[in-house]
């Protein structure tokens, strides 16, 4: 169990440099911040 | 005669001539003046009580003639280890040669005690109450306070109070050192320090005062070849240790180590962040124009980071809505969200009250390099009063933000905290049958 | 060592120790106290009870890196049972017991009461309080309170835990006294809370203090042990 433990722990500080490194901000993510995935629409120059 | 007198006591500890061969020590068998049937002493020399096997009677052994303490013409009662069988325990063989079963005072809880006997070990006990088993041994010390403090020090431990009580004898087989009685009471105190429990028995002028250790039924029942299920265990017994003492210490150490290390993570991000305006402004919308978008200035946006839009606005008892797009020039991806900027504020009676804020920050996350417009649309309560609406902004990228660090330390101890309320849980189980409990262990108790 | 010859039998009798007056020959049983000049019988003893003690004369074992040899018994005998003490001979010359009662082992050497002048107070105290008893339990009031005191015996503070009147059931080798069948003592045990062990027999009135610990099977290491069926 303690295995288990040490390697999500060790999971979790990954995670936290990568998105940290990749200009994650996981709260906004979680409220639905807008992430690029349509184009922008009547939004036109 | 005269000449062996003249003595040299040599002190180098020479050994006299062996006298003749003595007999070896054995059991022994004498008939029962009750019913005639077998009585075989184990102890002999030191057992003073034996219940005959065939009718119960209590035969007190150190009268020559046997005298009968109390006639019965019982059948013996069967036990999950019976009187004569021998097991290994701590690499020490052992014998059952006695068994009471006794109660509380309320006669409601039911305990057995196997007296376990070696000739050269002496004597220990066996006790088994709601499937929970310790080994019990005499202890003959001096040790302050036992039975009238709420603690005691024994062996440099402390022991703290569990339970005042009294212990009824309620049937016997077998044989005793001591003068077993049916239906005789005493008092008794059990201090626990697990996986010890020192219990103080007290009668008349005698006290008796013996340490236990907290022994798996498991153990018992390789040691003894018991065949039958052992009583299943139905309670915490009050010295029963915590289960993996050393994991739950060794969970402790990952969580602070891993905590230790997302905080070096952490810092490292911080100290390295660019934390740069790429964009600031300022605009005045009047009423006319409020159906309008506004459109920024391009702005660059050099690596991949995040983007932290803060907007604020002067106003006052007003609500502002605003629909932000952050679109990237090239590739017309556009990063879509919302903010409210509220502001509601008086005085009550003298005091001053405000609800709300003045400005809004919002994140967006990963954002790639590249040429970037944010446009914006608002929507205001200002406008219906006529009023214009000043809203003032800046965009900032590679943003220090600690909520990622926090999210990885609330998981990083989700299940540390989880053992420990499991732990909590545990002793307050254990406490649950005590008269003493100690304070955290009483909270959520229903009156 | 002193070597007699049994005055009843002519077997030799050895005297270990010096502080020994009194011996049961081995082949006759005769008791035999040993005097200046002279040894003299004054009786037969008869078979002792019997027991499942591992240990006989002749045992040999260790107490805080002190041999032992085991070169006497005493059986006594009290209204709730039996105990035998052992006496030792150790290197020393010093008199010294191993008390083997209710499966525990005590081993315990005489100290001179008269040193310690409190505790010289407290026998004094003890005996003027005992000396009122006339029953064989000491359940009344007196002996509550002494059950349960403290008395400095050398340089420790111990509890009263029993107090009892013992007779002699039998005696076998050497001993420091004569040890007939029916030789009566009140006894009174005491514990230290670091497992010392305290005794003070009175025989008709006079006191004599002995001092030691309690002792596990395993610390004494014990060697040349008495055959036991089944064991």
């Amino acid at each position: 169990m303690l295995k288990i433990y040490a390697a999500f722990c060790l999971l979790i500080v990954v995670m936290l440099s990568l998105a940290n490194v990749q200009g994650y901000v996981i709260t906004s993510l979680l409220t639905g911040e807008a992430r690029a995935d349509k184009t922008a629409n009547h939004y036109h120059k | 005669m005269a000449d062996s007198l003249q003595n040299n006591l040599s002190q180098s500890g020479a050994v006299a001539a062996p006298p003749p061969e003595k007999p070896k020590g054995k059991p022994k068998s004498f008939n029962c003046p009750a019913c005639g049937g077998t009585i075989t002493l184990k102890a002999v020399g030191v057992s003073v009580h034996a219940v005959c096997s065939s009718c119960s009677s209590v035969i007190d052994t150190t009268d020559e003639n046997y005298r009968i303490i109390e006639a019965a013409h019982q059948n013996t009662r069967k036990t999950l280890i019976e009187i004569g069988n021998r097991g290994r325990l701590k690499g020490i063989e052992w014998e059952i040669i006695g068994y009471t079963d006794k109660t509380d005072g309320s006669e409601m809880y039911h305990w057995d005690e196997y007296l376990l006997y070696n000739p050269c070990y002496g004597f220990r006990f066996l006790v088994q109450e709601s499937g929970n088993w310790n080994f019990v041994k005499v202890l003959r010390r001096d040790v302050p306070g036992a039975g009238v403090s709420n603690e005691i020090i024994f062996d440099g431990q402390k022991f703290a109070l569990f339970l005042k009580g009294e212990a009824v004898v309620q049937y016997v087989k077998g044989e005793f050192y001591w003068r077993v009685k049916k239906g005789e009471r005493t008092f008794v105190a059990d201090y626990i320090a697990p996986p010890r429990i020192i219990s103080i028995e007290k009668n008349n002028e005698e006290i008796n005062l013996s340490l236990g250790e907290y022994i798996e039924p498991g153990d018992i029942a390789s040691a003894f070849a018991i065949k039958e299920k052992m009583p299943a265990k139905t309670v915490v017994a009050p010295n029963q240790p915590v289960a993996n003492p050393d994991g739950y210490r060794n969970m402790w150490f990952v969580a602070a180590a891993a905590f230790a290390l997302a905080l070096a993570v952490q810092f490292t991000t911080v100290a390295t962040a660019d934390n740069a305006e790429v964009y600031t402004n300022s605009f005045i919308v009047r009423p006319p124009q409020k159906d309008q978008t506004i459109a920024t200035t391009s702005f660059n946006i050099p690596k991949e980071s995040n983007v932290l839009i803060q907007t604020s606005s002067q106003i006052d008892n007003e609500w502002l809505e605003l629909d932000l797009s952050l679109v990237d020039e090239k590739t017309d991806k556009a990063y879509d969200l919302k903010q409210a900027i509220e502001y509601y504020q008086g005085y009550d009676g003298g005091e001053h009250w405000s609800e709300g804020s003045q400005s809004a920050e919002s994140y967006i996350s990963r954002v790639p390099a590249g040429n970037y417009r944010l446009l914006v649309d608002m929507d205001s309560g200002a406008f219906e009063k006529n009023g214009g609406v000043f809203l003032s902004m800046a965009i900032r990228r590679d943003v220090p933000n600690w909520s990622n660090f926090w999210l990885a330390t609330a998981a990083i101890f989700i299940y540390p905290l989880f053992e420990l309320f499991r732990r909590w849980k545990f002793e307050k189980d254990r406490w649950s049958e005590s008269d003493y409990t100690p304070a955290i262990y009483r909270i959520n108790e229903e009156e | 060592m002193k070597k007699v010859n049994c005055p009843s039998c002519g077997a030799e009798v050895t005297f270990q120790s010096g502080i020994s007056v009194y011996a049961v020959c081995a082949y006759c049983r005769s008791m035999i106290v040993r005097h200046d000049v002279d040894v003299e019988s004054i009786g037969t003893m008869a078979s002792l009870p019997e027991d499942m003690s591992p240990l006989q004369i002749g045992t040999e074992g260790h107490c805080q890196r002190q041999f032992f040899r085991i070169i006497g018994r005493l059986k006594v005998g009290w209204v709730d049972g039996a105990w035998n003490e052992w006496f030792l001979y150790m290197d020393d010359g010093l008199e010294g017991w191993l008390a083997e009662a209710q499966g525990s082992y005590a081993i315990s050497l005489e100290i001179d009461h008269r040193s310690n002048p409190e505790t010289e107070q407290a026998l004094n105290r003890l005996v003027a309080a005992l000396e009122t008893q006339e029953t064989n339990g000491f359940q009344d009031s007196t002996s509550g309170k002494l059950l349960g005191s403290y008395i400095t015996l050398g340089t420790q503070q111990l509890k009263v835990v029993d107090i009892r009147r013992t007779v002699c059931l039998g005696s076998e080798g050497e001993l420091p006294f004569a040890a007939p069948r029916g030789r009566q003592t009140i006894s009174i045990d005491l514990t230290g809370s670091g497992g010392e062990f305290g005794c003070i027999e009175l025989l008709d009135g006079k006191p004599r203090v002995y001092l030691g610990n309690y002792v596990e099977w395993d610390e004494m290491g014990c060697k040349n042990l008495r055959a036991l069926e089944g064991w």
